[in-house]
């Protein structure tokens, strides 16, 4: 599903070099739920971006769903991004003075699908995240919980093969933080491939994958114990 | 076409969500355009072609027939003697000739019952004036006798006397003459007034009485234009064999043939003037057509053009000014902008979303613009009275306006559209 070999991303300003990823190699199979985790400054975010396709990057290989990305030009690189990638970021990112069902409408008016079948995917999508009621409320009109769950509604409203998910329980309460865990498990569970930047180490546990970044690189896939031993096993042999 | 409309419903969204933003940008560019519009309106009748299905072919006759050798004399005049005059008028050149000078008289409908006399603009000319200059009528026609105390009225001039009716054959006392009117004008515009350019007449309104050329001057109407003279005369009637140079003489030469023969025929005269020791220039005989003459007297007025160079440099700054307030709001918006590249949106989308927003600015800017240039050309008119009657906002202008404020609005939204739609993705989005 994705597949970065060999990746770096250096930001240089006049005086400094960063080396934000450098030999980053990371491989997730489809299905995978993977948990990305490390200390502020080491690179997650940036893998992140550049994993979404948001970012470039100077070196190596990256393919996507069995899709090279180096050289793609921009118009290649948004249709990627909106038909292979959901997005769920901790801010939730609405547009707040759109109401619920033009918000998650947005992606899928790039697709250029037809009314109707918008409108179908907006409400199987509002179903999954058990908000069908809600599309008209504006997102000031919902809990924290709810708009995160707005946000993965829109993720998941294009059908994409893998969510990547930034700290998404980062602005909520334990309560609403354990409720989207549990929407995001039983996505994985339907068959959806994710992975998620967090701090929590509870739940980086909680996923069957673990990946910690330091100073860029990839540097022990097992840091955080998984919860059972089934997890440990695949994560070892992955 | 459904993105279209998505993106029309996004900058409906945008506007009424930044409401004051975009009553400022619109007024901004609004301003602009309209000061542009109302200084167009007024250049356009300055620099239009009075007579377009024949300008080319109409010709002011300048020639250097002056007895006198000055300084700094030897161009060409555009006045000319009695007998210079009368000698264009002999030629069988052209297809149609005529000469004139302006006056002015008292007239008074001989049936009235009051003595009241209505001036009138008038134009001591020959019979050909008519069809040379497509003068309009309304009822008869010209004279055919260049000595009959005939007349042809202008529309106003048939109110003022007779009330508007068909006043063929009726009496106007003129001085202690009656005259009979022969030809009635239909209201008539001619702007510029082609066949008196020069004096700074040329947005003069077309004249109320039209007579015959030998029956003004036996009359000794009087001449209310420049006369230059090397010789003393006692009246109109006596400049017919003086050095008296006040005629403006016109001729149609419809092909380029009939136009050299036309020159030769007044070098020629030129020559044998010379020859004969009557004047003691090189021969330089000049025929102006209607556009090359109007130029040659400057009638777009200078000012105009230095204030239309102005308004031009104002409409930049105004785009500036609506550029800079965009290029804020964008900087404001990059979060929007971001969100819609990460969920899908290709920079072309966003291009094309900030373009349809610059359409409906621009609309909205047009009809503003009109309203506002309309009001700006009637506090314009103030300062150029002559020009009140005949410039407007027409057809063509609207569309110019409406096509002036969509560029300005896209110009001003190009800047800030580029740039929004290049900013980092990954920089906006946490």
């Amino acid at each position: 599903m994705l597949n970065m070999q060999s990746i770096s991303r250096v930001f240089k300003t006049d005086t400094i070099q960063t080396h934000a990823l450098r030999d980053f190699n990371l491989k997730v199979n489809s299905g995978e739920f993977v948990a990305v985790t490390g200390p502020s400054g080491s690179g997650k975010s940036t893998f992140l971006n550049v994993a979404g396709l948001l970012d470039g990057f100077d070196g190596g290989s990256y393919e996507l769903d069995g899709v090279n990305v180096k050289g793609l030009k921009d118009d290649e690189l948004s249709r990627l991004r909106n038909e292979k990638i959901g997005f769920i970021f901790q801010s939730y990112n609405l547009i707040p003075d759109f109401n619920i069902f033009d918000n998650i409408d947005m992606p899928l008016r790039y697709r250029g699908f037809s009314a109707k079948e918008r409108k179908r995917r907006i409400e199987s999508a509002l179903e999954q995240v058990g908000l069908a009621s809600r599309h008209k409320y504006l997102p000031s009109q919902l809990s924290g919980g709810q708009q995160q769950r707005i946000a993965i509604a829109r993720a998941l409203a294009g059908e994409p093969k893998i969510l990547l998910a930034d700290e998404p329980t980062g602005n909520l309460d334990s309560l609403m933080a354990r409720q989207v865990m549990e929407l995001l498990h039983t996505l994985n569970d339907e068959g959806s491939t994710i992975i998620m930047v967090t701090h929590d180490p509870d739940q980086a546990r909680s996923v069957k994958r673990n990946v910690q970044v330091i100073d860029g690189q990839i540097t022990d896939m097992s840091i955080y114990a998984p919860l059972n031993n089934d997890a440990l096993n695949t994560a070892q042999t992955a | 076409m459904d993105m279209f409309l998505y993106y029309l419903k996004l900058s409906k969204h945008n506007l009424k969500r930044h409401k004051l933003f975009f009553i400022l940008m619109i007024t901004t560019l609004a301003i602009g355009v309209a000061v542009l519009l109302a200084n167009l309106a007024i250049l356009k009748v300055m620099s239009s072609d009075p007579i377009p299905e024949k300008s080319d072919k109409i010709f002011s006759v300048n020639m250097t027939t002056w007895p006198e050798k000055n300084d700094n004399n030897s161009e060409p005049l555009h006045i000319l003697r009695y007998r210079d005059a009368m000698h264009i008028l002999k030629s069988d050149i052209p297809t149609y000739s005529l000469a004139h000078y302006a006056s002015q008289v008292y007239t008074r409908n001989v049936e009235s019952k009051g003595l009241t006399r209505f001036s009138a603009e008038t134009r001591a000319t020959t019979s050909e004036f008519f069809e040379l200059t497509n003068a309009p009528f309304e009822f008869g026609g010209t004279w055919t006798n260049e000595n009959a105390n005939d007349i042809v009225i202008g529309s106003d001039l048939n109110q003022k006397l007779f009330g508007g009716v068909n006043s063929i054959g009726k009496s106007v006392e003129i001085g202690k003459q009656v005259f009979r009117v022969v030809g009635v004008l239909k209201p008539w515009t001619l702007k510029p007034l082609f066949y008196h350019a020069t004096e700074r007449r040329a947005f003069n309104k077309t004249d109320d009485l039209y007579a015959p050329l030998e029956t003004a001057l036996t009359n000794n109407w009087g001449i209310s234009a420049r006369t230059s003279s090397t010789e003393r005369f006692k009246d109109a009637s006596d400049t017919r064999d003086k050095n008296a140079f006040y005629m403006q003489a016109f001729v149609q030469l419809d092909n380029a043939q009939q136009k050299a023969q036309f020159q030769n025929y007044l070098d020629s005269y030129s020559q044998s003037l010379k020859d004969a020791g009557e004047h003691p220039f090189p021969i330089n005989n000049k025929l102006y057509n209607v556009n090359q003459w109007l130029d040659k007297n400057k009638v777009v007025d200078q000012k105009i053009l230095a204030f239309a160079l102005a308004t031009v440099l104002f409409l930049a700054v105004c785009i500036f000014n609506a550029s800079s307030l965009l290029l804020a709001r964008y900087h404001s918006g990059k979060f929007e902008t971001g969100l819609r590249r990460a969920v899908g949106a290709s920079k072309k989308h966003i291009f094309y979303q900030g373009a349809v927003e610059s359409l409906i600015i621009g609309s909205c800017c047009a009809v503003l613009a009109l309203i506002l240039g309309w009001i700006f050309l009637k506090f314009s008119l103030t300062l150029f009275p002559y020009l009140s009657d005949s410039a407007s906002f027409d057809s063509g202008l609207v569309f110019m306006g409406i096509c002036i404020a969509i560029i300005t609005s896209f110009l001003s939204s190009l800047y800030p559209l580029v740039q929004a739609s290049n900013s980092s993705l990954s920089a906006q989005l946490k």
